[in-house]
C-alpha cells in the first residue's frame, strides 16, 4: 500500500520498517536493530536491509581466525567494501581480524559481513541506528519525526496486548533522564500498623518489584503511645526509607470523643517510585509503638 | 508434543532489568525482561507467612540454577507455545 504524506497527497512507497524483539516495530530517531551473528563456516553473516538505519557499531566478542569483511550493496546481489573505524584505535578498514568493536555510517540498502578463510568461530553483535527518524506504512499514515517523537506501538519495556494488537501510540513520560511508559495502578494494599518500626503493607509477587504511586497515611482519633509523643510514620522500601514522613503528636492516653484524627489525604507520586530490589517489601514504619488505635495506610501501584 | 524450550541468550540491560531470549523446539524465539535481583534476591515459598507477607525473619538468597531456569522461562510468554494447524485442532487424523 503505498504510504500518503500529510497535506501532500500520496508519496512513494515507504519501506516496511523491521524491529527486533526489544526495538520497535516503528523506527524513530534513536530506534535501534540489533542482528546477533555466529558462524563456524565461511558465509555471509548479518546480511540485513538496513535502510532504515545510518548508523552501525559491529562488536565481534569471538574470533577464533578469518577474515570478516564489510560490505554494502544497493541490490543484495553486487557487494562493494564498507569502510568502518575501530573504536578503540584510530583505524579504518573495511575487514575484522579480531574481535573488537567497529563502527561507521551505512550509506547503502544491504550490509552484510562476508567471513573466509574461518578456521574457529567469528561471534558478534551487530547494532544498527536509525539516526533520522523512519516510519513505516502504517495504513496511509506516515508521521513526523522532527521534535515530535512518535513513539511506536510497543515501547523498550514492552505492552503485551491482548492477542490483537497494541495501542497505535503510547505516549511516554520523562522522568528528568529517560522516558518511562505512564502507569495506572493495578495492585491495592492495605495495612494497620501499631507497632513500632515496620510493618508490612504490600508484599509483591515473587519476582516482582512493587511501585508505589500513590498512597494515604490515616491515624485513628484514639490513637495514644506510651508518655504521648511525636510519632513519624514512613514507608521504607525493605530496610531502605522513601523519603515520605508524616509526623503526628500523639498523646498518651487514648481519646473517646468523636474525631477526626489525622490523614494524609491521598499523596500522588505520579509515575510512582520503583523498588529497589524484586522481592522487596513495602514497610510502613512508626517511630514508636501505638498503645491504643491504628495507622491505617492504603498503598496503590503496580507490581512489575 | 512439546520440548523444554532453549535458553538461547541472557542480556544484561542494565537497572537491574535483563532480557532473555529463549529458543522454541519450532525454530522461533520469543523474549521477555526480568530482575536480575529476582535472582539475587529471592525467597524460599516458607518465607512468606499465612498473610502473604514475609516472616520477619526471612533471609534472602541467590536462586539456584534450576530455579534461575524456571524463572527465565516464566519472563516469556508461552515459551512452548507451538504453531499449529487447523488439522492440528480438529484432532481429524489425516487419511494415508
Amino acid at each position: 500500500m503505498p504510504g500518503v504524506l500529510l497535506g501532500l497527497g500520496q508519496g512513494p512507497v515507504p519501506d516496511v520498517a523491521i524491529g527486533d524483539a526489544g526495538q520497535t516495530g516503528l523506527i524513530t530517531a534513536g530506534g535501534r536493530r540489533e542482528v546477533p551473528f555466529s558462524t563456524t563456516t565461511n558465509q555471509a553473516v548479518c546480511v540485513i536491509d538496513c535502510s532504515n538505519y545510518r548508523w552501525i557499531a559491529i562488536q565481534f566478542t569471538t574470533f577464533g581466525g578469518g577474515t570478516a569483511s564489510f560490505q554494502a550493496s544497493n541490490d543484495g546481489v553486487n557487494w562493494n567494501v564498507l569502510q568502518l573505524g575501530l573504536t578503540n584505535a584510530a583505524i579504518a578498514g573495511n575487514t575484522a581480524t579480531a574481535t573488537g568493536m567497529y563502527a561507521g555510517p551505512l550509506h547503502c540498502r544491504y550490509f552484510r559481513v562476508n567471513v573466509t578463510g574461518i578456521s574457529g568461530t567469528i561471534a558478534g553483535v551487530a547494532e544498527f541506528f536509525a539516526i533520522a527518524g523512519v516510519l513505516a506504512n502504517q495504513t496511509g499514515n506516515v508521521g513526523i519525526n522532527g521534535n515530535v517523537t512518535i513513539q511506536a506501538a510497543s515501547p523498550a519495556d514492552g505492552v503485551t496486548g491482548n492477542g490483537t494488537s497494541a495501542p497505535s501510540f503510547a505516549p511516554l513520560v520523562f522522568n528528568g533522564a529517560t522516558w518511562d511508559r505512564p502507569r495506572t495502578p493495578t495492585t491495592f494494599k492495605s495495612a494497620s500498623i501499631t507497632a513500632s518500626g515496620n510493618t508490612a503493607v504490600w508484599t509483591p509477587t515473587s519476582g516482582k518489584k512493587f511501585r508505589l504511586m500513590r498512597f494515604i497515611v490515616m491515624l485513628t482519633a484514639d490513637a495514644a503511645t506510651s508518655g504521648g509523643a511525636e510519632i513519624d510514620i514512613t514507608f521504607q522500601d525493605s530496610t531502605t526509607d522513601l523519603g515520605f514522613k508524616a509526623s503526628c503528636f500523639v498523646p498518651a492516653v487514648a481519646g473517646t470523643a468523636f474525631g477526626n484524627g489525622f490523614s494524609s489525604g491521598w499523596i500522588d507520586w505520579g509515575n510512582g517510585k520503583l523498588s529497589a530490589l524484586a522481592n522487596n517489601v513495602l514497610n510502613g514504619n512508626l517511630s514508636a509503638a501505638l498503645t491504643s488505635g491504628k495507622c491505617t495506610i492504603h498503598a496503590i501501584g503496580t507490581e512489575e | 508434543m512439546t520440548t523444554m524450550p532453549t535458553i538461547k541468550e541472557i542480556t544484561d540491560l542494565g537497572d537491574d532489568r535483563i532480557r532473555v531470549t529463549v529458543l522454541r523446539d519450532d525454530g522461533s524465539e520469543v523474549s521477555g525482561e526480568g530482575w536480575l535481583s529476582a535472582i539475587l534476591n529471592h525467597y524460599d515459598p516458607e518465607s512468606y507467612g499465612p498473610d502473604g507477607h514475609l516472616r520477619p525473619d526471612a533471609a534472602p538468597r541467590r536462586m539456584t540454577p534450576d530455579e534461575v531456569t524456571d524463572y527465565l522461562l516464566s519472563l516469556v510468554a508461552s515459551p512452548q507455545a507451538q504453531i499449529l494447524s487447523v488439522d492440528d485442532l480438529t484432532g481429524i487424523p489425516k487419511e494415508p
